[in-house]
């Protein structure tokens, strides 16, 4: 069951890159295509050379700060250019300086994207808050606005707490993390992808 | 966490759905007093006209009528012939056209002789004025009994269509065709004057003083109905087509 997870969760991000084909330059498109890239080069490199991925880790991490912002700047949650690239940089440069000194390069920053997935969860609500502020659509399931904004909620809230108290629950039982990070991270990591690919696909008509 | 969000995301889908019901509901409203408003204008414009065309009958019609035998009495006994002659020839055609201008304002005919019987004299009376030749080609017959309203509507229609012809079309003669097939009522007029197309008419809808269209238009959405302007090119005759529902309620 858990090999069955990681496969679908190494070709989950296929779906989003598929249905949004015509669409490249949405940011959600970019930031699919990068997380199957970045998937598949982790376990060629970590299966066949054995290497340590957690810096391929870190830079996923930072350009997918960068292409959430921008969905949310985009869709006018960040309403000004300015404020997009002030909350961008604070984000970016708190993550930079908060592995940096607090943990390592070479190791994984859970404590840190922790906070980046609250910062998530605050721009889905007011992405929600702009949905039902605006009334643009009429019938909601056809925004592709709400399907990228759901994804992003769920995951965010799905992983924030399994981020959080990573360390706790390492450090106390390692199979249950193992067991957590399987079943619960993954399925959240699918699911994003699942209905990411449901928000490109309806993007086509654009809103 | 994931409890939280998934709650945030079901009461977005339900108020926004809450919203859009309300919306349409509103928008539902607006357009029932709309309708309501322009019925009640229309209906109170019926019975002024009602209410005019009996009096110039009864009243106008009346005494003039009664002129008339004075003039006629006095022409059997003065020496003044010619005058009275004249006289009784002015009194003649101001007596003829009240009974026109009464019958244009309420047909009498509408009620108990339906509406092809109503279309026919009103072709008859046009086309005896001088001023253009209309013929009806509808059997009497094939043309079911309809909503007195309804065919009060489909009255002024074709009235208000052709006073517009005569006015503006400088055309010669006027065919209406008046049928019912598959619960329609298509009534089509076919001129060879210089008329509209579908887009004028959606133009000229819109222009201040153009009161005879937008009571065209009234009337059609009260009926449900739609008209349709087009060029017959093989014909060369200007087209106008109107279908009316037979089971919309007006």
């Amino acid at each position: 069951m858990g090999l069955i997870l990681l496969i679908l969760s190494i070709l989950s991000p296929l779906l989003p890159i598929i249905t949004g084909k015509h669409n490249r330059k949405e940011p959600l498109w970019m930031y699919s295509f990068l997380c199957f890239t970045t998937d598949l080069t982790e376990l060629v490199l970590k299966e066949e050379f054995h290497f340590n991925l957690t810096e391929i880790a870190h830079i996923t991490l930072l350009i997918e700060i960068v292409s959430f912002y921008y969905y949310f700047y985009k869709r006018s949650v960040i309403p000004t250019r300015i404020a997009f690239w002030i909350i961008t940089s604070i984000a970016v440069i708190f993550y930079i300086l908060h592995t940096l000194f607090s943990i390592s390069w070479h190791q994984l920053n859970t404590g840190g994207y922790s906070v980046v997935l609250m910062s998530y969860i605050l721009l889905s609500m007011l992405g929600f808050r702009n949905i039902l502020h605006n009334q643009r659509t009429k019938y909601i399931g056809t925004s592709a606005f709400f399907w990228g904004n759901t994804a992003i909620m769920v995951y965010a809230c799905g992983a924030f707490f399994i981020f959080l108290f990573k360390d706790k629950v390492y450090s106390v039982n390692a199979e249950l993390f193992g067991q957590l990070w399987i079943y619960g991270y993954l399925t959240f990591y699918i699911t994003k992808n699942l209905l990411l690919g449901v928000a490109l696909a309806k993007n086509r008509t654009v809103e | 966490m994931l409890l939280m969000a998934l709650g945030i995301i079901l009461f977005v889908v339900m108020y926004q759905r809450r919203v859009i019901q309300s919306q349409v509901d509103i928008e539902r409203v607006n357009k029932e007093k709309q309708a309501e408003l322009i019925h009640a204008s229309i209906k109170s414009e019926e019975e002024e006209r009602r209410r005019i065309a009996a009096e110039l009958h009864d009243d106008i019609g009346a005494h003039l009528t009664t002129v008339r035998m004075y003039v006629v009495s006095a022409m059997n006994k003065a020496d003044n012939r010619e005058t009275l002659q004249q006289a009784r020839e002015v009194l003649d055609e101001s007596i003829k056209r009240v009974r026109e201008l009464s019958h244009k304002m309420q047909p009498g005919m509408l009620m108990h002789l339906g509406l092809t019987a109503s279309l026919a004299s009103f072709a008859k009376m046009i086309s005896q004025s001088g001023n253009l030749q209309v013929k009806l080609h509808a059997i009497a017959s094939s043309i079911p009994q309809i909503n007195e309203t309804v065919a009060l509507y489909a009255y002024r229609i074709v009235q208000e269509l052709i006073t517009n012809i005569i006015r503006h079309a400088n055309a010669e003669k006027v065919d209406i065709y008046c049928q019912v097939q598959n619960n329609f009522l298509n009534i089509d007029l076919q001129h060879n004057g210089k008329g509209l197309l579908q887009d004028d008419f959606e133009h000229y809808i819109y222009k201040p003083g153009a009161n005879g269209l937008k009571n065209i238009v009234n009337r059609l959405s009260l009926l449900h109905a739609v008209i349709y302007f087009n060029l017959n090119e093989d014909s060369h005759l200007y087209e106008i087509r109107i279908t009316i529902p037979l089971k919309a309620s007006v």
